[in-house]
């Protein structure tokens, strides 16, 4: 992918042409930061569905992909989740406290259909279902 | 559907197909369920006032 990235934003996106090669010069010298990934993905979004939904997926990816605190895990902040999800039918569940405690995380699952059956709850196969 | 990357609630690999409870939670409300690499579900518990209410309004729409 790194090799095609310019191709691929010269191509797929209506930015002028010395403006990539300033975004390609940007990714050369840090390519940790997939600068031009991201560019074209927002490029990309943006012509496809506007550019309200690349807010939104950059709001939601930041939820999602929280900046790790300690080098080791990344804290997840439930606020700025619901915020950024809250609407979304697909991704975005509600249940309520009593149906919610006390359930088993496969039988959970099915239910607020995030899979469609029990089998694919994707916890390893030793587990034991409690149905 | 699913891949090989496992479940994760929160951030951490379900090993067994254990009951929630309240440590299931972030901030008393919030489930960040993962399957996989990168296919993301959010579950936010409500109260059952909260959720009684929502049913009655739905129900008077239908």
């Amino acid at each position: 992918m790194d090799e095609h990235a310019g191709q691929y934003l010269r191509i797929f996106t209506l930015l002028a042409l010395p403006k990539i090669d300033e975004i390609l010069a940007e990714h050369a010298a840090k390519p940790e930061q997939r600068l031009a990934q991201r560019v074209l993905a927002e490029e990309l979004v943006s012509l496809i569905h506007g550019p309200e939904v690349v807010e939104r997926c950059i709001f939601q990816t930041a939820a999602l992909y929280p900046a790790k605190t300690d080098g080791q895990t990344a804290a997840y902040k439930a606020s700025s989740i619901a915020k950024a999800f809250r609407g979304d039918e697909m991704m975005f569940k509600q249940i309520s406290r009593t149906a919610f405690l006390g359930r088993s995380i496969s039988r959970l699952l099915k239910e607020l259909e995030i899979v469609p059956s029990y089998g694919m709850s994707y916890i390893p196969a030793r587990m034991e279902m409690s149905r | 559907m699913i891949g090989k990357g496992g479940l994760y609630v929160n951030g951490v690999q379900e090993k067994e197909d254990r009951k929630t409870d309240e440590n299931s939670l972030l901030e008393d409300r919030i489930m960040v369920i993962r399957l996989g690499k990168s296919t993301f579900r959010i579950v936010e518990v409500i109260p059952d006032e909260e959720e009684a209410i929502l049913r009655d309004r739905l129900a008077a729409q239908a």
